[in-house]
């Protein structure tokens, strides 16, 4: 009997380990409990789940968080309780897209994508924000702001779901975080001049090749560039685009073939890479520090710091304007930033259809929006991070002349660290804060190099010609239909291009057989009523 | 509390007369009852954790809607499957899959037998635990590793080409060659699995009868002999349980390695099924279309397993089930 007993007390402890183990959700409701419980002390709380992405710094207990935690209090009136789950930035997207299916999500969460925030939106998980307009005063100038909100935000009921990823640009320059770099201690001492064209990227390559037979004069520092350096220079791209008129493949223009041929003379000179398709900035990085790359057609200019950090590598590289194709005139520059403020459809904040208090959240949200509080939380507070002189704001020297700049910015949990960033993220980003973050460089423009800013160089020397229209694109939106359409008309398209591409460039495919090409594309799938999908959007 | 059972059980002999096998059942459970209740967590777990999701393989057939749930989304049949075998580049993926895992399968299956077969045949046991310990390394370190080592190693001046070029051979930039691909997955694959492994072979050959060894020397058998006829039958039941389960994975290729591996220069072999679809994926999240196209590569998985199952009962004693 005693024995019995004992196994019978020992299975029903393993079960209930067991249940237990199954039921993690139990747990957490019994902590929730307790917090309403507490919560009641105070009736008029605001308690709030929030899960955002931590980009590697915590901003608990900095100085601008704080400081953010007592402002939404002042301005809201009551005690605000907020329950962070911060989800590293390199898994957030995977980690949420579980929560959104199974519908099971906080009060507040940060989106990526704009097909989730539209597809859940519309499926009733999040507050229809269009509700609330007369409530979010800074938010609607954000919105306001944005060119053709209404297809590039909302759904076709004019629902929109989000407060999407802000900038604001209180001057009207246009820069951008794009560059060509060039060894410029090589090209110094053999004199050899910085290229400012195409022709000229190539003579300098051979000049190189000649001087250091053991190098590929021209690299590559990352697979997602792929030829835009070269690309932006003939006015074309890779994939589907706006050219200023309507929206074209770029593959099937002249202008790419013209890319295509100058890559191709580079590499049966043994000038490009033979590892341009694969380099990471691992391999890049060693080679650009070691002589075996002079020459990038577009790189991302922070990188240049990196390379030049290194004493031991003792090498000087100089960021320039992209090479021009005299043909098709200035080059473009990627990425060029727009002026004023404005949102972006890429990620935002939404609020969950479950949430009670919803218009104080929201109230909250918009609070972001605010200059005052864009300014706290990208320039952090005054005296402590910045200075204002004749007006302009600045960081201080003296954090600014420290070994590490961005790490002290960090540590006061001022959000333009990129690393630690306080409040519900993404939260509006005042440009001129993001450009002067960062330490200066060298930059290389008509004849001589100095150290600058490469934001504000960008913008100087690429003037208004440089802005490519497809950072001016009409903005259009997709439903899931047209958006599984497109994905699978130019899937396999993009495939064969891709792969094609580098045969043209290897010689492996000659270019008397490119409409041979063209027409394999076409056998591949219809992208012409793709495009027209594009181009009737933008007519609506 | 045993008397009260006892009682209940003769209950139920009175009552149902008839049914002795349903009563023999009972009896046999009753008296096994804390067994089946040790057996409860873990049937419990295989049950929430490995069946009921399979419910949500439903989505595959749906126009999934989360605010509708699995259920209540629109049913749209097999227009997802249709999505996948129409695109032209279907039949490349199938065919790039399907080579890899039989690569795999072919060159990757066997390594580890004829490594623990060698080790088993040295007598220095300190250099045996070394080779042991040398070749089990790879299998901690991750993929993402193994692949940054393996771009190093094919570089332009990696090891590799430093070795052909003492051959007099011009340096190739292999990972962006397609037609190494194959083999630099398969190898790499070796060197990451090979050492691991080797451990159901060596517990096997372990089991083999030391005197078996003893009476074959007597006998005159030589090593190779009693590699041949000792060694090997003692690992063949081992051995082909584990091929009927790796054929099960044909399909099933190491999708994160193929992503980490390859660029637009080897797509034309390297681009599998698992890739492609995530790149069609891209678009946002289409959790139909890899649900049904993961759908089909278990199917057809499961297919490989049974046939392969059903020769091994077929030509040996040793099956599955």
């Amino acid at each position: 009997m005693k024995k019995t007993l004992l196994g019978m007390l020992m299975t029903l402890l393993l079960i209930s380990t067991m249940l237990s183990g199954c039921g993690s959700g139990s747990g957490s409701d019994t902590s929730e409990s307790k917090t309403g419980e507490n919560g009641t002390d105070h009736a008029k709380a605001l308690n709030l789940k929030v899960v955002i992405p931590h980009f590697g710094g915590d901003p608990t207990g900095t100085i601008v968080q704080q400081e953010y935690e007592k402002e939404i209090q002042n301005y809201l009136g009551t005690e605000v309780k907020i329950e962070w789950t911060r989800i590293p930035w390199g898994e957030y997207s995977e980690k949420t897209k579980v929560m959104l299916t199974s519908g099971d999500i906080p009060d507040v969460m940060l989106v990526r994508g704009q097909d989730n925030i539209i597809k859940f939106g519309e499926q009733g998980l999040f507050v229809d924000l269009s509700q609330y307009m007369d409530k979010m005063p800074n938010y609607k100038t954000y919105i306001d702001a944005t060119a053709n909100n209404e297809q590039y935000l909302m759904n076709e009921k004019k629902q929109l779901f989000a407060f999407y990823d802000g900038s604001t640009n209180p001057t009207d320059i246009t820069p951008s975080q794009y560059a060509a770099a060039y060894r410029l201690d090589v090209f110094q001492k053999h004199n050899i001049k910085v290229p400012t064209t195409l022709d000229e990227m190539y003579d300098a390559a051979k000049q190189l090749k000649t001087l250091y037979p053991d190098s590929y004069p021209v690299g590559q520092s990352e697979q997602y560039i792929e030829y835009e350096g070269i690309l932006n220079a003939n006015h074309t791209a890779g994939g589907i685009y706006w050219n200023g008129e309507k929206y074209v493949y770029g593959p099937t223009e002249e202008a790419y073939k013209e890319a295509l041929m100058f890559l191709n003379k580079l590499y049966t000179e043994k000038l490009l890479d033979p590892a341009f398709w694969s380099d990471n900035m691992d391999e890049a990085k060693s080679k650009a520090t070691s002589g075996k790359t002079f020459i990038y057609p577009l790189l991302w200019s922070g990188y240049v710091a990196d390379f030049n950090a290194n004493k031991q590598a003792g090498v000087t590289w100089a960021l320039a304007m992209g090479a021009d194709n005299p043909k098709y005139g200035k080059a473009w520059k990627s990425g060029s930033e727009q002026k004023g403020k404005g949102v972006g459809n890429g990620s935002g904040l939404v609020i969950s259809a479950k949430s009670e208090n919803v218009e104080q959240i929201v109230k909250l949200l918009d609070y972001q929006y605010s200059d005052k509080m864009v300014d706290l939380l990208m320039w952090g507070i005054e005296g402590k991070s910045y200075e204002v002189t004749d007006g302009k704001k600045e960081f201080l020297p003296a954090l600014k002349n420290s070994d590490d700049f961005v790490g002290e910015l960090a540590k006061l949990g001022v959000s333009v660290s990129m690393r630690t960033r306080p409040g519900i993220v993404f939260t509006p980003q005042e440009a001129i804060a993001k450009y002067t973050s960062i330490p200066d460089v060298m930059f290389y423009h008509d004849g001589k190099a100095q150290l600058e800013n490469y934001w504000f160089a960008s913008d100087k020397y690429g003037g208004k010609e440089s802005i490519a229209p497809m950072d001016r694109a009409p903005k259009i939106m997709f439903t899931k239909d047209e958006r599984d359409l497109r994905a699978n008309t130019m899937t396999p398209i993009d495939t064969y291009v891709k792969e094609s591409a580098v045969k043209f460039i290897k010689g492996e495919m000659s270019f008397s057989d490119w409409d041979k090409f063209q027409e394999t594309i076409r056998k591949m799938g219809d992208y012409e009523s793709v495009l027209k999908m594009y181009n009737d959007k933008v007519k609506q | 509390m045993r008397n009260q059972t006892a009682a209940a059980t003769g209950k139920l002999q009175v009552k149902q007369p008839g049914s002795q096998r349903h009563n023999k059942f009972i009896q046999s459970f009753w008296s096994q009852k804390f067994l089946y209740l040790m057996v409860l967590p873990g049937f419990l777990i295989v049950l929430v954790f490995a069946y009921f999701p399979m419910y949500g393989v439903l989505i595959a057939f749906k126009d999934y809607n989360v605010a509708k749930g699995i259920w209540g989304s629109e049913w749209v049949g097999f227009k997802y499957f249709h999505e996948f075998i129409n695109n032209p580049m279907a039949m490349r993926t199938v065919k790039n899959t399907l080579i890899l895992g039989i690569y795999s399968l072919v060159f990757g299956f066997p390594a580890p037998i004829v490594l623990a077969l060698l080790l088993n045949e040295i007598r220095v046991l300190a250099f045996k635990k070394f080779v042991q310990t040398v070749s089990y390394f790879p299998h901690f370190i991750s993929t993402v590793i193994i692949v940054g080592m393996l771009k190093e190693f094919t570089s332009l001046d990696g090891m590799f080409n430093t070795i052909a070029g003492w051959f007099g051979k011009e340096p190739v930039n292999f990972i962006t060659e397609p037609q190494y691909f194959r083999t630099l997955f398969v190898g790499s694959g070796i060197w990451q699995g090979i050492g691991w492994g080797t451990i159901l072979y060596l517990a096997a050959l372990s089991n083999a009868d030391p005197t078996l060894y003893d009476v074959a020397s007597i006998d005159g058998a030589n090593r190779w002999q009693k590699m041949k006829h000792i060694s090997l039958p003692a690992i063949m039941p081992t051995t082909i349980i584990l091929f009927i389960l790796s054929v099960g994975g044909i399909l099933g290729t190491d999708f994160m390695k193929v992503m980490l591996m390859y660029n637009p220069g080897t797509y034309e072999t390297a681009d599998v099924i698992g890739t492609y679809v995530y790149r069609i994926g891209l678009e946002g999240g289409r959790f139909e279309y890899s649900a049904a196209v993961g759908l089909m590569l278990s199917v057809v998985s499961f297919l490989f397993v049974l046939a392969t199952n059903r020769l091994s009962r077929k030509f040996s004693e040793t099956s599955l089930w």
